[in-house]
């Protein structure tokens, strides 16, 4: 994998962000574009009926029309990845005002709309299910996820410092070989 | 990350989860197994976007220059008989405008 930064790319401070990014994303080796893939495929998932390709060449827009710059000191994976995140959660937020909107004078408040939920419920079951004879890999998701949603720090704090490590790389395994993708609804 | 997010929210949980599996896969060492068809597809995706936005990339010697006509050279070469005639005549007995200021009215190729 590159780990294409910037200031790799770069060729002066006089190039456009354009072309910085046209020149980085030409420069990708397979394993990256599988791995811009696998990150498209997961974040689309957060939105029942986005393609993943229709989110990243929606990314690969904001990022070449400059309307998206690149900051320096960020791997170009995580730029692109940073836009596909915030493009989801715009249109999560939308589908939300929107259901929200035609549901005035129903006299029901609704924080996300049913179908949303019903699809996260079924993508964690989806996640559960796959990874069901792997205990080490779902303590290491749920501790992670944790993490992320405002927790405490110490990923998998049950697991040992090895056996986590061993749990990340079969977790990054199935994500990369596109396993865990096909299982989810 | 912003705040603490609620989490018995399924949403939430699974926006988390996403976020996790994320990092997971950007912290991860290369695949050996590369599918290269998925590589191809990913790479046809950007050369399309990268076309797009670089709409005129080709040698500047292969770019008509404003101002400059293009020259239909004739070709003198040995032609092969054609089989079939076809009539561009329209109604009125001129060629089709399209052919351009050099057509011959009436002409039968």
């Amino acid at each position: 994998m590159l780990d294409l930064m910037r200031s790799d790319i770069a060729a002066g401070s006089a190039e456009s962000s354009t072309e910085t990014v046209a020149r980085a994303l030409a420069t990708l080796t397979p394993a990256d574009l599988v791995q811009l893939k696998r990150l498209a495929q997961l974040r689309a998932r957060l939105l029942p009926g986005l393609e993943w390709d229709e989110l990243l060449n929606e990314a690969l827009l904001r990022a070449l029309d400059g309307s998206r710059r690149w900051p320096e000191g960020v791997p170009l994976l995580a730029f692109i990845a940073g836009i596909m995140r915030s493009l989801v959660d715009g249109r999560v937020h939308e589908r939300r005002r929107l259901a929200e909107r035609a549901l005035i004078g129903h006299a029901i408040s609704l924080a996300a709309p049913p179908d949303a939920q019903l699809h996260a419920r079924q993508c964690l079951a989806a996640i559960a299910r796959f990874f069901t004879k792997d205990p080490d890999v779902l303590a290491l998701i749920a501790a992670l996820a944790h993490k992320h949603l405002g927790g405490s720090d110490d990923a998998a704090p049950r697991l040992s410092q090895k056996r986590r490590e061993a749990a990340r790389k079969r977790l990054a395994r199935a994500i990369l070989r596109g396993q865990l993708d096909g299982f989810l609804p | 990350m912003t705040g603490i997010r609620d989490a018995s929210d399924p949403i939430a949980r699974w926006r988390a989860t996403i976020d996790a599996l994320e990092a997971v896969v950007r912290a991860a060492p290369d695949e050996p197994e590369i599918d290269m068809a998925e590589a191809k597809e990913v790479r046809r995706l950007i050369t399309m976007r990268l076309a797009a936005v670089r709409p005129n990339n080709l040698p500047a010697a292969w770019v008509r220059r404003p101002g400059i006509l293009p020259q239909i050279v004739p070709d003198t070469g040995a032609r092969p008989e054609t089989t079939e005639t076809i009539d561009l005549t329209d109604r009125r007995g001129r060629a089709g405008s399209d052919l351009g200021s050099s057509a011959i009215p009436g002409r039968r190729i």
